[in-house]
């Protein structure tokens, strides 16, 4: 039996994911005024979704995160496409996600603490 | 995993910070300049804009399809250019940089393009800054992992 809480492969995996599309959003949101720059998106929810759909959580940690670049969507004059209330808006949502992520990991901890100190 | 490697996204966003901040202050030398007729290089004072660039770390996986994001390095300042636009001429025979027609070739600093170049370059700026201050969060939350 593992000694470590059951999910902590997933909700390690889960919260790498979060500091990498923050990188990404906050690169896109560095790049806000430069001419032709093409906004990029983290793409790993859908793997996700079918891994767990055919394994379950087992081997989650194999699983990477794509780092995709959005050409499709119509930009500006100058030929950036990077929507400055999207991007914040994205940016908060993820930070929220992390911390629930984080969050989870803390009290399951704080679980296993408190039972190996048996109070 | 380093110090770099880690905190990437503050480098990610303070790239953001300098480049917006040297945008509002090629801004400011605009509007400053917006009425001078001598300049070290002769001439009117013409209006500089900057140009940016997205930066990229060339020893770390970068763009579409990567699975990390080491590459990502935010914005780089290329150059700050003259704008080479026509320059405005205005009748003022009293001035003392009028040629023989009693016209002064004036700077080509617009003042309502320069306001909107520092609005935008504002907002962009607190953008950057709000994305530093999320990633501040987001690491103080994973603190409370180890604190218990």
């Amino acid at each position: 039996m593992a000694v470590t809480p059951s999910q902590f492969d997933l909700l390690s995996k889960l919260v790498d994911v979060t500091v990498l599309r923050h990188k990404v959003l906050s690169h896109n949101v560095a790049n806000v005024n430069t001419p032709g720059y093409h906004k990029l998106d983290v793409s790993f929810d859908e793997a996700l979704a079918q891994h767990i759909d055919r394994h379950g959580d087992h081997g989650v940690s194999q699983l990477q995160p794509t780092i995709m670049e959005d050409t499709v969507t119509p930009g500006r004059l100058d030929g950036n496409n990077v929507d400055i209330d999207r991007e914040m808006m994205r940016l908060n949502k993820n930070t929220l996600l992390n911390n629930a992520y984080l969050q989870i990991v803390a009290t399951k901890t704080a679980m296993m603490r408190r039972s190996i100190s048996g109070q | 995993m380093g110090f770099d490697t880690s905190l990437a996204a503050f480098n990610i966003s303070a790239s953001g910070l300098t480049a917006e901040r040297l945008r509002m202050e090629v801004v400011a030398n605009n509007i400053a300049n917006a009425s001078v007729t001598r300049t070290p290089e002769g001439g009117p004072y013409r209006r500089k804009d900057v140009v940016f660039e997205t930066a990229l770390n060339p020893d770390g996986p970068a763009q579409h399809g990567a699975t990390e994001s080491s590459g990502l390095a935010g914005v780089r300042t290329v150059a700050i250019v003259d704008d080479m636009s026509e320059l405005p001429r205005r009748h003022d025979p009293g001035h003392p940089d009028a040629d023989a027609d009693g016209f002064v070739t004036m700077p080509n600093v617009n003042l309502p393009v320069e306001m909107v170049n520092l609005i935008t370059a504002t907002r962009a700026y607190e953008a950057n800054l709000k994305a530093a201050q999320s990633f501040v969060d987001m690491n103080q939350q994973a603190l409370t992992i180890v604190r218990g």
